[in-house]
């Protein structure tokens, strides 16, 4: 409680940090879309390698709804999140049937498909060069166009959609992911309709994937094609994996590390992404079960030392 | 116009069929999925590009030489990584994340050692069209079609005639019986690997006189191929030759009839029409249960 209330002052210290507070807000997204990748992935087990497609049609729907049609954009953000969930919904029918590796390639099929028409999408879309100057949120008096005050923005969003993340995987429906991920058939045996559910969880992904696409649109004001790519899902994937799946924490330390990594990476300019395909190895090496899980792992072994 | 098309859509058809054969090789063996086929591919191309035009060696000379060094790649791949991860207890999803740093790794060092820019491979079989009849036909084009069946037929052959690819096959359906039986099998799965990786650098060396060779060269094409093996029936060697074919077709046919900017979307729906449709793919595919 302390620290989430200490979260809040965070921008008073940092003012005129920008650069900084642009970090932090786009952790604070990272965070929102991965926690929905975490509950497609960790909780029910699907695997996802196209969650950039749905965070392109949030970023998208909101900014030309509310840049192209002016519409009011905490309207607008809601519809973007909303849409990403339908065609969700949509993809996930007749998807549900397919597994594993074929879940993954649809999923890639998916994020291509998205990208390729945005890209082609003519002056609506803005083509591959995008959309520029997008509306800021406005509510009432308050206008959102600084870093710091997105900031409180990105905060409460990430607040309470990570408050009904766990409220959702405590609940019965959790319960029902996490029995279709480990034995789909004896919980169809219990009365668990796993389609549905399968359907469900994706949906729900979806979502966090959209409402993160919105939050980064009304954030950075710019957005094209280049940003939503398979790279992307890659990277939202990694994050997961690397922070740990099926855990609360698991996704935010993934963020949050990749993040601050990829920062730290720019040291190495042309050696950049040869550095990251290491780290990714290293970490699969060393912390298969993410770092949540080894940082457990390794405290339980502490633990065990001591009681013998 | 429509052979030119059909020419030009299975020139590219047999170099996504040859990627293909790496995926499916790999699946069947292991149940693994990799990311990096298109970057053996691209390794491929860049090491024959050094010793063809760099050092001027003989065509045959860069041809070994480059196979070569994609077997050992190949192998090296399957025996520090793949190998070594699967000991440690990864799941499929991690070895695709490997795969996928080491992509990362490779492209990021073809940059570094060969550079960013697009190189142009000289032709050779010579590019000049030639007139049969009404039709105007690129030797090339031609060419790159009857080495690439060449060498799926070699495959064939290998994979059914010799004892050592009659091991890989029996290991690739039982790993402990195929042991039990006195097949060596790390060397069966080293082997799939260091084979996919010559299967794709071969696609390599025949697409550089056409589409030059690049850092990037890889990408797209290994997700063609990927689609490809999985469409034909994943696991299953005819399955990705069919698929490779297809993706070919599809993919020029659609740029010439439609509009090039859509082709990659059409090309991509295909894909999730097939999977929704025939999850198993065109020719039913060897499903190996993982948890």
């Amino acid at each position: 409680m302390v620290a989430v209330a200490a979260l809040f002052f965070v921008p008073s210290v940092l003012a005129d940090q920008t650069y900084l507070l642009l970090i932090l807000n786009t952790i604070g997204i990272y965070i929102i879309v991965n926690s929905g990748l975490d509950i497609v992935y960790g909780y029910s087990g699907q695997i996802s390698i196209g969650q950039a497609g749905f965070y392109a049609i949030g970023a998208y729907v909101s900014a030309m709804l509310s840049t192209k049609l002016g519409m009011p954009v905490a309207v607008t953000m809601i519809i973007g999140a909303l849409a990403a969930a339908v065609v969700g919904i949509i993809i996930a029918i007749p998807s549900t049937k397919v597994e594993h590796h074929f879940l993954a390639l649809v999923t890639i099929g998916f994020g291509e498909i998205v990208r390729l028409i945005f890209h082609n999408g003519g002056e609506f879309t803005g083509g591959p060069d995008g959309i520029t100057n997008i509306a800021s949120l406005k509510l009432g008096p308050l206008d959102f166009n600084s870093y710091e005050s997105y900031y409180y923005v990105v905060l409460i969003c990430v607040i309470v959609l990570l408050a009904i993340k766990v409220s959702l995987v405590n609940s019965r429906v959790g319960r029902a992911f996490l029995a279709i991920k480990y034995n789909p058939e004896s919980s169809l045996a219990f009365g668990i309709n796993v389609h549905r559910y399968k359907v469900m969880a994706f949906a729900v992904g979806a979502f966090y994937a959209g409402f993160g696409g919105v939050l980064y649109a009304h954030l950075f004001r710019f957005i094209s094609p280049e940003t939503f790519t398979l790279d992307q899902s890659v990277l939202f994937l990694t994050m997961v994996l690397l922070g740990g799946g099926r855990s609360f924490w698991g996704p935010i330390a993934g963020s949050v590390l990749l993040l601050i990594l990829s920062e730290f990476l720019q040291v190495f300019e042309d050696y950049q992404m040869a550095v990251y395909g290491v780290i990714i190895m290293l970490v699969l090496f060393f912390m298969p079960t993410g770092v949540v899980g080894g940082i457990k792992e390794i405290f339980q072994k502490r633990v065990m030392k001591l009681k013998h | 116009m429509f052979i030119k098309i059909l020419i030009g859509g299975l020139t590219l058809g047999v170099v996504y069929a040859l990627v293909a054969l790496g995926f499916s090789l790999i699946y069947r063996a292991s149940g693994l999925m990799t990311f990096v086929q298109g970057d053996f591919l691209m390794l491929g191309a860049f090491i024959a590009y050094t010793l063809y035009v760099t050092l001027k060696l003989p065509l045959v000379v860069t041809v070994i030489v480059t196979l070569l060094a994609t077997f050992v790649i190949g192998l090296l791949t399957q025996k520090i990584i793949i190998g070594p991860l699967l000991k440690r207890g990864s799941g499929p999803i991690h070895i695709v994340l490997a795969t996928i740093g080491l992509s990362y790794f490779l492209q990021n060092f073809a940059m570094l050692t060969w550079g960013t820019e697009v190189f142009n491979f000289p032709s050779i079989f010579g590019d000049q069209p030639l007139e049969v009849g009404s039709v105007t036909i690129v030797p090339q084009d031609v060419w790159i079609v009857v080495i690439a069946l060449i060498c799926m037929l070699v495959l064939h052959l290998f994979m059914t005639k010799t004892k050592l690819g009659t091991a890989m096959r029996a290991a690739s359906q039982d790993k402990m019986a195929a042991g039990v039986l006195g097949i060596n099998v790390p060397l069966t799965e080293g082997l799939t690997w260091a084979i996919a990786a010559v299967m794709a650098a071969i696609g390599g060396i025949l697409l550089a006189p056409v589409h030059g060779v690049s850092a990037m060269m890889g990408v797209r094409i290994s997700l063609k191929g990927f689609a490809a093996a999985v469409v034909g029936g994943y696991g299953n060697m005819y399955g990705a030759m069919i698929g490779g074919l297809l993706f070919g077709l599809i993919e020029t046919f659609s740029s010439t009839y439609i509009s090039s900017d859509s082709k990659d979307i059409i090309t991509f729906a295909a894909l999730l029409l097939v999977l929704f449709y025939l999850p198993t793919g065109i020719l039913k595919s060897t499903i190996i249960e993982q948890a």
